[in-house]
């Protein structure tokens, strides 16, 4: 008899783990891909020759005193129907080490603009006739931090160009394997490798002579309807002098001066 | 019984820990590219009446809610933007829409005369609005509202605030 209550306690202690522990898996949404079957034992998850390719990429692109490139991104989002609708933006980013870079975004409307001066972050609508602007840190990558925080803002390739892009792309990786070669893919030969982490699964393509990217398209885990988004990386240039102009915010003076502000968030 | 009912508990507080464990905190950081996150959207633009939320850069009012002018009060009290919004219920609920541009339709028209909530954010400036900068900052002047001009989410976009 006095057993049974203290039964009774220890399972509803139980149950509130149980409980706990199902309310975490809800609240954090974020559905994973479903348990692949196991690889036959010869084969590694993540294979040392496709981490080596993206090595040198990063390499590449993390020794460059200056890049620029050209990139077009589709990105799907759901219609009120659910049906998935590509978006197409195109992107023409200037990066000079340390302390500078540009990054002008042409959709199907209104274009924007991103220029880092080393001091100082604008963005800048020619159509609006509007500057947004604020002080900055002085690095590249605490600036794109700042971008990020500040305003939500990001740009395509953001994460091929910081300081160490290798850590950016291997964090979290749980599987890396080379599909094979393609002469498809922007104009060069590439390598094709499938890449995984918990959030996201896809593809690159990297240059075999000039290890630089031509295309990724990556599929969103963390989202019910898994979109896609596939970027094109074309026109590269690298350790190509850069028109100091580029960086120069002297062209937005004219503008109507304004601020940074995520849409979400109340105004100082 | 006794011994059960403990290694249930145990059990149940070990799938507890190894649920809320995220040792993979990488993935709810920076965004971009590879980083994890499909909202790359770039600039704001409309015209697609049955896109969705996914056609433009911030989560529009929605028109309904701006010309529901009897909840300006209320909705004055809300906290910042209300996210909302298929364009073709706008449609229905208004007769007389005054859209902003021709991609306004997408991105919250408002009815000619009404007062949206503070909060309430645009990709474009409504219509008859003119710049009139207060005390430094650049605001525009509407017909009984005030919007400011503001960048985040990767475009410009209109906020309404008091005043």
């Amino acid at each position: 008899m006095r057993l049974f209550p203290r039964f009774l306690l220890t399972l509803l202690v139980s149950l509130s783990f149980l409980g706990a522990a199902l309310a975490q898996t809800n609240s954090s949404k974020r559905p994973e891909s479903s348990p692949r079957p196991t690889l036959p034992k010869n084969i590694k998850p993540i294979e040392p020759e496709a981490l080596s390719l993206i090595k040198k990429m990063t390499q590449t692109l993390g020794a460059a005193k200056t890049i620029q490139f050209e990139s077009i991104v589709q990105s799907e989002f759901p219609s009120i129907d659910g049906i998935p609708v590509i978006y197409t933006t195109a992107a023409n980013i200037a990066l000079q080490r340390p302390n500078k870079f540009n990054v002008v975004v042409r959709g199907d409307g209104p274009s924007n603009e991103i220029l880092f001066n080393g001091k100082k972050l604008f963005a800048y609508s020619p159509e609006k006739n509007l500057v947004a602007m604020s002080e900055s840190p002085n690095s590249i990558d605490a600036a794109a931090q700042f971008a990020y925080d500040k305003a939500g803002i990001f740009f395509p390739g953001d994460d091929l160009v910081l300081s160490n892009p290798y850590e950016h792309l291997t964090a979290g990786l749980t599987d890396a394997f080379i599909t094979g070669k393609s002469k498809l893919i922007g104009g060069v030969e590439t390598y094709s490798i499938v890449m995984a982490g918990r959030g996201l699964q896809g593809q690159i393509w990297i240059g075999v002579k000039d290890h630089l990217p031509y295309m990724a398209s990556w599929i969103y885990l963390g989202d019910k309807a898994h979109p896609r988004t596939t970027l094109v990386y074309k026109n590269w240039k690298i350790d190509s002098l850069i028109s100091p102009d580029r960086f120069n915010s002297n062209r937005f003076a004219k503008a109507i001066v304004t601020e940074f502000a995520q849409p979400n968030t109340p105004l100082n | 019984m006794k011994f059960f009912t403990v290694v249930l508990a145990s059990l149940m507080g070990l799938i507890t820990i190894t649920i809320a464990t995220d040792a993979e905190a990488y993935w709810h950081g920076y965004r971009g590219g590879w980083r994890g996150d499909p909202g790359w959207r770039g600039a704001g633009w409309g015209g697609c009446y049955r896109c969705g939320p996914g056609w433009g850069p911030v989560g529009f009012v929605g028109g309904a809610a701006a010309v529901e002018t009897a909840e300006v009060v209320a909705a004055e009290s809300r906290p910042t933007v209300i996210y909302e919004n298929p364009p073709v219920v706008i449609a229905q609920q208004t007769q007389v829409p005054v859209l902003a541009s021709p991609g306004a339709i997408a991105s919250g028209a408002m009815v000619e005369g009404s007062i949206p909530p503070v909060g309430a954010t645009y990709p474009n400036l409504l219509p008859g609005c003119v710049l009139a900068p207060r005390n430094g900052i650049n605001f525009y002047q509407c017909q009984g509202f005030r919007m400011r001009p503001l960048y985040g989410g990767n475009s410009f976009y209109y906020r309404v605030v008091p005043g």
